[in-house]
């Protein structure tokens, strides 16, 4: 093989490996598995505070039934996405590990339940009612936002 | 009214240059995370972009020839041949992400999944380039693009406080939860979006499919300083409005539908719908004209035949390129490959490849046996020009690496 092509590979492998945004694989130690955590709790944050800017705008009569619709169920299968990719990873030994696992993964099926209630509620053509229907959201975020503040 | 719709090749060449589904997404993204301490990159970037599409339009009238015709004469079949190929995978990965945008706005007015309106997206644009005329296509896609201006309202029914907004747009700082890397890496991202290669083979081709001549060169003119500047306006009208909604609330940008959201908020339904047609129209202009482009540089590497001004017939292998293009992009879209990734991706490995593009113009627009003595660069324009080819060069080197140390920016 000539080093041209070793040189191609070896920078098509970096550039795959490198460009990975949120890779899987165990945490080997306390802090990287922290720092997962936190990119999953903020990734979740933003999914949870767009469903509810969404709800609102649906309650209030500015959005698309369609909009909605398409908007929330993104935002449905990006915190179903980061759930099973922090859930996947394998923690480090130990309590605070197993603790911070629990939390966040507590939070993130209750955020996951009430998008979803949102999302149902869209699709059965009861828009006016999004502000109700989406108010647990808001525990969901004032949760995700104290645990990315204590884990920064 | 001839001078009016005259404009509107620069008005649809910039709307698909700074707007397209990867710029919508990523001026967004860069709005809700770096507030505004990125916008002066979009000035940076217009300016380039004016500088250098000048040149090409220029070029296109002078010669009756557009730019990538010349770049294999001029600088030979081997250059000629790394700017196709790069520009030509560049161009692929656009059209795949154009695409996508173009059925991912149609379905969030359907409600039907994205994946399944994509064959007849392709399928529209490809009856688009084959049926109709080129004016018609920059005038209708032109015009709808406009409706992008709602963003520029949702800004001022926001009433942010003007003074603020400039002092944190023309004072940039690195937010203190991003380092200088992922800081770099946007400011490239934005910079490659803002000078995206097909952009100038579009225009300068499109000037030739639009007859232009040495008489044309003050329309060349309007083209470039209004068109670009008005993509740039929206560019950071839709920075402004991530920055004032979306970054409040702690959300990031990832999805097309995001980028609507604070127009839905602040104008509401009305404006909500305004803004879809113009992300309809900016995604699908952008899907015509990388097609398009795929067409026009293989077709003019070649020397074939090429152009809507010729009837199929007489440019059938410009137009089985087109097709072939189209079928790509139908294929590794409906693969299930996130198309805001895909067009990520793309806007960073044209940074890469931007010299490629940019330094052939500079080496035609100089040379007085094209252009003649009358019609070279002056020295002014010459000095800006160099300046930005030294920039383009270090844009192209730095890109790889940060994209590797940033993880894609992640």
């Amino acid at each position: 093989m000539s080093s041209r092509r070793v040189l191609a590979g070896l920078i098509v492998s970096l550039l795959a490996a490198g460009c990975v945004a949120h890779p899987v694989g165990p945490a080997r130690s306390v802090e990287s598995y922290e720092r997962k955590a936190n990119t999953t709790a903020e990734s979740a944050l933003s999914a949870v505070e767009t469903v509810r800017l969404l709800a609102g705008a649906g309650a209030d009569g500015n959005a698309l039934r369609s909009y909605l619709s398409v908007a929330v169920s993104e935002q449905e299968d990006a915190l179903g996405g980061v759930r099973g990719t922090f859930m996947s990873i394998q923690p480090p030994e130990g309590v605070p590990s197993a603790v911070l696992r629990d939390e966040l993964s507590t939070i993130l099926t209750s955020a996951f339940d009430h998008v979803g209630d949102v999302r149902i509620e869209i699709r059965r053509g009861h828009v006016a009612e999004l502000d109700t229907v989406a108010a647990p959201l808001s525990l969901d975020a004032a949760e995700l936002r104290d645990l990315i503040e204590e884990l920064s | 009214m001839k001078r009016v719709l005259g404009i509107f090749l620069g008005i649809l060449t910039a709307i698909g240059g700074f707007v397209d589904m990867g710029d919508l997404v990523a001026n967004a993204a860069v709005g809700a995370r770096f507030d505004m301490n990125l916008a002066w990159v979009v000035v940076v970037g217009v300016v380039g972009i004016v500088v250098y599409a000048e040149m090409s339009g220029r070029v296109a009238a002078i010669c009756g020839r557009p730019v990538f015709d010349l770049v294999r004469e001029r600088l030979g079949p081997r250059f000629g041949l790394a700017n196709l190929v790069a520009s030509f995978a560049i161009n692929l990965l656009t059209l795949t992400a154009e695409i996508a945008g173009v059925a991912i706005a149609l379905s969030l007015v359907s409600s039907v999944n994205y994946l399944l309106l994509v064959p007849f997206v392709m399928v529209l644009v490809w009856l688009v380039v084959w049926r109709l005329s080129f004016a018609m296509m920059e005038r209708i896609f032109g015009l709808l693009g406009l409706c992008l201006l709602v963003f520029v309202v949702t800004v001022w029914r926001i009433g942010p406080d003007w003074s603020q907004l400039w002092s944190d747009a023309s004072s940039p700082v690195i937010p203190s939860d991003e380092n200088v890397f992922s800081y770099a890496y946007y400011a490239i991202a934005l910079f490659g979006a803002a000078m995206t290669p097909y952009e100038v083979f579009f225009f300068s081709s499109g000037a030739v499919e639009d007859g232009w001549t040495v008489k044309d060169l003050n329309e060349n003119r309007a083209n470039v300083f209004i068109g670009f500047p008005l993509g740039g306006l929206l560019s950071l009208a839709i920075m402004a409005c991530a920055f004032l909604v979306l970054a409040p609330a702690d959300i990031g940008v990832d999805t097309l539908s995001q980028v609507a959201l604070p127009v839905t908020v602040t104008v509401g339904k009305l404006g909500l719908a305004i803004a879809l047609i113009g992300i309809f129209a900016a995604t699908f202009g952008a899907a015509l004209e990388t097609s398009l482009s795929a067409g026009y540089t293989v077709a003019q590497y070649l020397g074939w035949p090429w152009g809507k001004r010729l009837r199929p017939v007489e440019a059938s292998r410009f137009h089985v390129v087109i097709l072939m293009a189209l079928v790509v992009a139908l294929l590794i879209a409906i693969s299930g490959v996130d198309p805001v990734k895909v067009t990520e991706y793309s806007i960073v490995l044209s940074a890469a490849a931007l010299p490629l593009t940019y330094f052939p113009i500079l080496v035609i627009a100089n040379d007085p046996a094209y252009m003649g003595d009358e019609h070279t660069n002056g020295r002014i324009f010459n000095m800006i020009a160099s300046v930005y080819l030294v920039i383009l060069v270090v844009v192209s080197i730095v890109t790889i690496p940060l994209m590797i140390i940033t993880r894609a920016g992640s």
